[in-house]
């Protein structure tokens, strides 16, 4: 049997693939031909390797993105609003058991919640300008008494997202609003628990770490929500 | 990110790690059919290597890879709820993948049937000498993984299909649109190729 046709075989006769009477030949070769036995080897090996292959790993930030994807998918679902024809996936569920979440809060809730956003938000800028009475910048005034080295630099993002988003809110679809409104009050009330906490303990890294991904998450909640147009 | 306030909310029906070490992949994704974020989120940290790694195999290109990964966990959380569990969790989701990763390449019109490719001359040198002159060392598996990488399009997703993801040559035709016989002649190519490839660095 020529080389050439048997090297041209030899994937198929290592997959299995091969009848009964060609593999015979091919092993008649094989027996004769170290060169062609060479080439076999060589793809053995290539194949048993391809099943082994090291796996890669994305950067981390690839999960915040699916996230907001998501979100953001969610939220344009919600505005594009129970489209015709639109079927009723998985998406629609999830959906629907979002906005079913919102009405887990009683109304006391939400308005103890809301008043207490306003509270912290007007403490905030309160603070931030009485401070020697200065007219510094809410972000100079705020570093001396940081919880944690970014909270003004956050602070100042969070606070120009939320100025933008105010005034464009009220455009919005009612169930957008009440996603909106309902998760941020939600990311307060536990930030001002972690804050709470980190004020009892300064220097807690664990405290610190929440109050860090509390304000990461906030943030994220305003980008999204800042995408709605 | 963890997504910090949904940890903390619920935190009283069940805890995470709870979670974790009992659900099985099909559990999971029922959970986050009815709406549980704790457990798709689950469900990405286990497989979201193995989807990154097959995106970056087919496509050999990082950033490509990454918005392919990206786009099959959005589809994932699409259609959870459409999932069974007729098939293994695992199946089903690389499926998934593949088809994402063809539609990208069709959207790209990459051709995947090909005949030829640079270096294909070189499956028919045959070889003399009777020793292993020409013999690879021990298949590395990095060098190996960046050999596949500098195949062509269509021997890189029959050999990736095939060899790799274990599909058969049946489904790899399907898949692509070729027929079995180009399957087969594609991923001998294909073998030949990486080991030419293997060898020149060797």
């Amino acid at each position: 049997m020529d080389c050439r046709i048997v090297r041209n075989s030899l994937s198929n006769y290592l997959d299995g693939l091969l009848p009964g009477h060609e593999v015979k030949l091919i092993e008649n070769h094989l027996g004769e031909c170290p060169g062609c036995q060479v080439v076999k080897l060589d793809l053995s090996e290539i194949r048993i390797a391809a099943r082994e292959l090291p796996l890669h790993t994305p950067p981390r930030a690839l999960w915040v993105r699916i996230q907001q994807s998501i979100e953001a998918e969610l939220a344009a679902d919600g505005v594009g609003g129970r489209q015709a024809g639109k079927s009723q996936s998985g998406l629609a569920r999830w959906w629907a058991d979002l906005k079913s979440r919102q009405f887990t809060f009683s109304l006391p809730q939400l308005a103890g919640a809301g008043v207490l956003s306003v509270l912290l938000v007007g403490a905030i800028f309160f603070g931030a300008y009485r401070q020697d009475g200065v007219t510094t910048g809410p972000a100079l005034t705020q570093a001396s008494t940081a919880l944690i080295p970014e909270e003004p630099r956050m602070l100042e993002r969070i606070r120009f997202l939320t100025g933008t988003l105010d005034q464009r809110k009220a455009s919005w679809d009612p169930t957008i609003q009440k996603l909106y409104e309902g998760k941020l009050t939600r990311i307060n009330q536990k930030l001002e628990e972690c804050k709470q906490k980190l004020r009892e303990q300064p220097g807690n890294k664990e405290h610190e770490q929440m109050v860090r991904d509390l304000y990461n998450e906030e943030i994220e909640h305003l980008e999204l929500f800042d995408k709605i147009r | 990110m963890q997504s910090v306030v949904p940890a903390l909310e619920r935190a009283n029906i069940v805890t995470v790690e709870a979670t974790n070490i009992a659900a099985s992949d099909f559990e999971l994704a029922q959970a986050a059919a009815s709406g549980r974020t704790e457990a798709f989120e689950e469900l990405y940290q286990r497989h979201y290597r193995r989807v990154y790694s097959l995106c970056l195999r087919m496509v050999a290109n990082p950033t490509e890879a990454e918005d392919l990964t990206q786009e099959v966990f959005v589809q994932l959380f699409r259609k959870i709820g459409s999932f069974r569990g007729e098939s293994a969790f695992t199946t089903w989701l690389h499926r998934m993948t593949v088809n994402q990763v063809l539609m990208h390449f069709r959207k790209r019109g990459v051709k995947l049937e090909q005949t030829t490719e640079e270096g294909d001359e070189l499956l028919d040198v045959v070889q003399a000498g009777t020793e292993r002159p020409q013999a690879m060392p021990v298949v590395d598996r990095i060098a190996l993984d960046r050999a596949v990488a500098q195949l062509s399009p269509g021997y890189r997703s029959v050999f990736v299909l095939h060899d790799v993801e274990g599909y058969e040559h049946e489904e790899v035709a399907k898949m692509l649109g070729i027929s079995v016989g180009t399957s087969k002649s594609q991923l001998h190519k294909a073998r030949m190729r990486l080991r030419d490839l293997l060898n020149r660095k060797s």
